[in-house]
């Protein structure tokens, strides 16, 4: 199904939806429903919950007190060894700067290079946009090996600006933009041209604005990406201050300082900014994939 | 931007032709992509083809030596292996449930909402942060996870140290955090069914699990196999969840073939870059196999 | 125009030479004699040197209190920066991408395994040429001669020791009890262990024995049972190895018995970073395991049992077994000035001093590598308090210097170490059996032992 066939058909669901009666559920199956759903939410649900309850209590809390370890034995003491093993709040700063950089630049490249993909004509395009989609299917970590030569050879190991360097462009983001520039209007595109409108100002003040959710979604999908990275870090960065977020936690894991309690209160640490994303816009996301990312 | 003056493009003269910057703006992603991708792909196939110093360093031509010893190593079918039963593990695990989660909320239910922000949690943990987590779950011995198994009376396996478990190990967890997003998607196509389809089957008599499986899930497809086939490129890729839980073992049988890139070529103190690289075209041949077939099932246009 | 095509000569003739003296990088060091404290002397201002080490935690926090005494009492001289460049294989990793753009420390703290590769990288200056050249620092004498031996190939001290581990059998005598075995239960061969493991076993439903799976151990089993870990000589006498032993003779017996611990049931799975030999041990789950002595001040707030740490067992009488050392050593480069080098050799000289070894093996637990220190007032008090430590101390004095305890020394260690694990926990998941588990260890490491060699020659 194409993104606007889904578009379409979620648009008419909800039309439909307000003129419909409402069908009674039979009340075995739903209660039946309830306790499958039940489940299967404890199950993923559960190493959320072990590892901020065990984040919260001194190490050993499930082994001694059950499943329900008791409110009285709360502490913030594991997060107190946490900082002190590793320099969390250092290495956060530098997985924001990487995200903010690597977002950016993939996203600026990216709109510039669909810009030109799209609207003017001209005799590389075709080769220019089959080399994009080339780059799509080149998995990132099979190609690290010459990009470590090339970053640890002009001397840049261990910055932020390693970190994102060879992701400063990606063939995602382009593409989505691409396709998602291809579906304007032309007549949108000529009008701007011929009201003197320069390229750039027409992309960034009518095109992309147009397309806002695949341009959000292609920002989301950077950002993301740039805050999961884990292997290029891992070999580009060597000192504990200079490594991301995502290698700082894992060498917390296997560092000797540090008990299963410490080691969840690392790992909570991490992901408190995305779990606060995703329980505020979880209904965004949603909305975003069935729309803008979905073929 | 002038208003009210309509003015014709002017035609030749301009520094950039008739199409002033515009096709220039291609440049910057184009360059990065070349040099930090397309190059790169390049000097892999190269470094794969040749011996390398003790620093790394490509030395001499061997042709396809490297390629005949790592194919013709009992390692390597194993690496094969554990990496595409991984991969498709974990797909299956993640997709499938969020199937049926997805499915299960479809309709209105107490508590829908809660649920539904449980099932999203996972997307916000990358494969590193899921590990660490699961690091303390399958601990030896002190793993949270056979504790809690025991209060059920099930007696827990050696997660981490029995080569069976340990594959079973990584798949849940690469199951888990991909399944965050494999939900979102999932509900973002049950949203978009068309709900007179479904209403003409359950007035045919279809109801719950037929419906879902007769009319719901082929409805679905194109979802699914989008689901399937990138859970599958990018858990041929594991690597985070082996080096935070188990290190290629035991008795390598985590060992996947990112993990043993990264061993050859900088695991092992030794750079050996000319074996790393056969691993990675290899990883390079699949992914772009896999890349291949789907757009196929899609059947994209690929330009405008 | 002869005049411009003289200039154009002399201009031709500058740039080669130019380009030729300018190549950075590869060089191996040269074998004439090591700069000696003239170089520093003569040297005007703070001569800056930098090192980079891989001790994390509290084995951090001790080193870099020593560093910071050195910088103090040569303030105006000399100043170290000291860098944690992460574990052991980071470390290896950040060095080897650093001497391709000439960017390496003064002197570099690496792990034992690095031995071999560091010395065939040609990067270094060997500490007896550093040693003779300035009387007046460390006397490589007065290192322990277990310790040196570890780090001496070919008959020449490569590297200075700066922290020593040895593996212990911990012992857990609450467990011993409970399964009928009191404190006087015989456990100085191994099947003594075998048989206490099994013991405990049968009679408790506990494990008997553990041991991190890491291929140490396996090369400490080759060593107690007096056999040279890969041949010939274990690389010690300038031939390079060309094979493991490990699946013959008194080592395979060794082996064969404690993995028939594991086959049966009686032992349990360590783990290969030693995390579940570590807290099953803690947890009182465990017997007998056989742990780094590194584990001592873990285990001293960790296990709330009778517990302590005994000599490695071993069935072997021959005068050349023992343990083999395990730890980290003090490389210093041959790039940089010779004031830089001098400088270096002096912080590297500190380090060993028996002042600093004491103050850091009392801190981290590690074992002092000067002899001189033995015989300080302090540390005899020390050791009269802490009994464990002396345990550990005397297995590493009482450690013959021999091929044997030195252990392999090849840059293909690290390689080895870990497709012998993948076979030997093949056999101990019953996959095999351990005889063609070794056999198929042995292969391999032929394969990588090659495989290096070939990339050494290149």
């Amino acid at each position: 199904m194409s993104a606007l066939q889904l578009d379409s058909l979620s648009s008419s669901a909800a039309d439909s939806a307000r003129h419909r009666k409402r069908v009674r559920l039979p009340r075995p199956g739903s209660i039946v429903r309830f306790f499958v759903v039940l489940i299967i939410a404890a199950i993923i649900f559960l190493p959320i919950y072990v590892s901020f309850v065990s984040a919260f209590t001194p190490n050993g809390s499930f082994i001694r007190q059950g499943l329900f370890p008791s409110l009285a034995d709360f502490t913030l003491k594991n997060f107190d060894t946490a900082f002190n093993a590793i320099p969390i709040v250092q290495q956060y700063l530098v997985s924001i700067g990487v995200v903010t950089l690597q977002t950016a630049a993939q996203i600026v490249t990216g709109a510039l290079a669909a810009y030109a993909l799209v609207f003017p004509k001209w005799r590389g395009r075709g080769v220019a946009f089959a080399l994009v989609l080339v780059t799509l299917a080149i998995p990132g970590e099979a190609i690290v090996i010459p990009n470590y030569e090339l970053v640890s050879g002009i001397g840049l190991r261990n910055t932020i600006l390693a970190v994102a360097i060879p992701f400063l462009a990606a063939g995602y983001p382009i593409f989505l933009m691409r396709q998602a520039f291809a579906a304007v209007p032309f007549e949108i595109w000529e009008a701007a041209k011929l009201d003197g409108s320069g390229d750039i100002r027409t992309l960034f003040s009518i095109i992309m604005p147009a397309c806002k959710p695949q341009v959000t979604t292609a920002i989301m999908w950077s950002a993301l990406a740039a805050w999961n990275g884990f292997f290029w870090p891992l070999l580009i960065t060597d000192t504990a201050d200079s490594r991301t977020i995502q290698v700082g936690i894992s060498q917390l894991a296997a560092s000797d300082a540090a008990n299963p309690a410490v080691i969840f209160a690392g790992a909570v640490l991490v992901v408190i900014p995305t779990i606060i994303l995703v329980i505020v816009a979880q209904r965004f996301l949603v909305n975003g994939l069935a729309r803008g990312a979905l073929r | 931007m002038r208003m009210g003056t309509r003015i014709a493009p002017t035609p030749g003269r301009h520094r950039f032709g008739k199409n002033g910057i515009g096709p220039w703006l291609v440049v910057p992603a184009i360059a990065l992509l070349l040099i930090f991708v397309i190059w790169p792909l390049i000097r892999t196939v190269q470094l794969s083809t040749y011996t390398s110093d003790l620093l790394g360093n490509p030395t001499r031509f061997v042709g396809f030596d490297n390629y005949i010893a790592l194919f013709s190593s009992p390692d390597f079918i194993r690496t094969v292996f554990v990496t595409i039963v991984i991969a498709l593990l974990g797909m299956a695990m993640a997709t499938t449930t969020a199937v049926c989660a997805a499915l299960l909320l479809r309709s209105r239910l107490l508590g829908g909402r809660v649920f539904s922000i449980v099932f999203s949690l996972p997307f916000a943990y990358s494969a590193a942060s899921a590990s660490v987590v699961f690091a303390g779950l399958f601990a030896p011995s002190v793993g949270i996870l056979n504790v809690i198994l025991g209060y059920f009376g099930v007696d827990g396996p050696d997660w981490l140290t029995n080569p069976f478990s340990a594959i079973w190990a990584i798949a849940i967890a690469t199951a888990w955090y991909e399944f965050g997003f494999a939900f979102l998607v999932m509900t973002a196509a049950v949203r978009g069914l068309a709900p007179e389809v479904i209403e003409a089957a359950q007035l045919d008599g279809a109801g719950g699990l037929r419906l879902a499986w007769r009319v719901l899930i082929p409805l679905m497809r194109p979802s699914i196999l989008f689901l399937t086939v990138t859970q599958t490129i990018s858990g041929l890729q594991t690597f985070a969840q082996i080096q935070v839980l188990t290190k290629g073992g035991p008795a390598g049988s985590t060992t996947t073939f990112v993990y043993r890139l990264y061993q050859l070529a900088f695991g092992n103190g030794v750079p050996d870059f000319g074996r790393a690289s056969v691993i990675a075209i290899v990883l390079v041949l699949l992914v772009t196999l896999i890349t291949w077939i789907q757009f196929r099932l899609f059947g994209r246009e690929k330009t405008s | 125009m002869k005049k411009k095509v003289l200039l154009v000569a002399v201009a031709a003739t500058l740039i080669t030479g130019l380009a030729a003296c300018s190549s950075g990088g590869t060089d191996p060091s040269s074998t004439s004699a090591a700069p000696g404290p003239d170089a520093l002397d003569s040297a005007s201002g703070v001569t800056e040197i930098s090192i980079w080490h891989g001790l994390g935690a509290s084995a951090g926090e001790a080193f870099e209190k020593l560093i910071d005494e050195f910088n103090t009492a040569n303030e105006g001289k000399i100043h170290v920066t000291s860098t944690y460049q992460g574990a052991y294989a980071d470390l290896l990793a950040k060095y080897t991408a650093g001497v391709r753009t000439n960017d390496v420390p003064t002197v570099l703290l690496a792990g034992d395994v690095a031995t071999g590769f560091l010395v065939d990288l040609g990067q270094t200056i060997p500490a007896t040429s550093l040693a003779q050249a300035n009387p007046e620092d460390l006397n490589v004498d007065d290192l322990v001669p277990a310790a040196a031996n570890y780090y001496t190939v070919d008959g020449t001290l490569e590297a200075v020791p700066m922290n020593v581990s040895t593996p212990m059998l911990w012992v857990n005598w609450d467990l011993m009890a409970q399964a009928g075995l009191s404190k006087d239960t015989p456990l100085a061969t191994l099947d003594d262990v075998v048989a206490a493991a099994k013991t405990v076993s049968e009679k408790t439903g506990e494990a008997g024995f553990t041991m991190p799976s890491d291929d140490w151990y396996i090369e400490q089993l080759t060593a107690t049972a007096g056999q040279n870990f890969c041949d010939p000589d274990n690389g010690r006498n300038g031939t390079a190895p060309t094979g493991i032993t490990i699946n013959t003779g008194d080592a395979k017996d060794a082996i064969s018995k404690i993995s028939e611990l594991y086959t049966s049931g009686a032992a349990v799975d360590g783990d290969p970073r030693g995390d579940a030999a570590y807290s099953i041990f803690t947890a009182g789950k465990v017997a007998l395991d056989l742990y780094s002595s590194g584990v001592a001040g873990g285990f001293s707030s960790d296990a709330q049992f009778d517990y302590s740490a005994l000599p490695f067992p071993t069935n072997s009488s021959s005068e050349d077994a023992g343990n083999i050392i395990g730890g980290s050593a003090l490389w210093s480069s041959s790039t940089g000035t010779p004031a830089e080098q001098v400088a270096g050799w002096k912080l590297t000289s500190f380090l060993a001093s028996p002042e600093a070894q004491e103050e850091f093996s009392q801190a981290t637990g590690y074992v002092p590598i000067n002899q001189e220190v033995a015989s300080s007032a302090t540390e005899k008090d020390y050791l009269a308090a802490n009994p464990g430590s002396q345990v550990i101390i005397d297995q590493v004095q009482n450690t013959p210097v021999s091929t044997v305890t030195a252990g392999c020394v090849t840059g293909a260690m690290t390689s080895i170490r870990t497709s012998n694990m993948n076979q030997i926990q093949a056999a101990w998941a019953g996959q095999k059996s351990i005889g063609e588990a070794l056999d198929q260890a042995a292969e391999d490491a032929k394969a990588a032992l090659e495989q290096y060699q070939t990339q050494l020659g290149e």
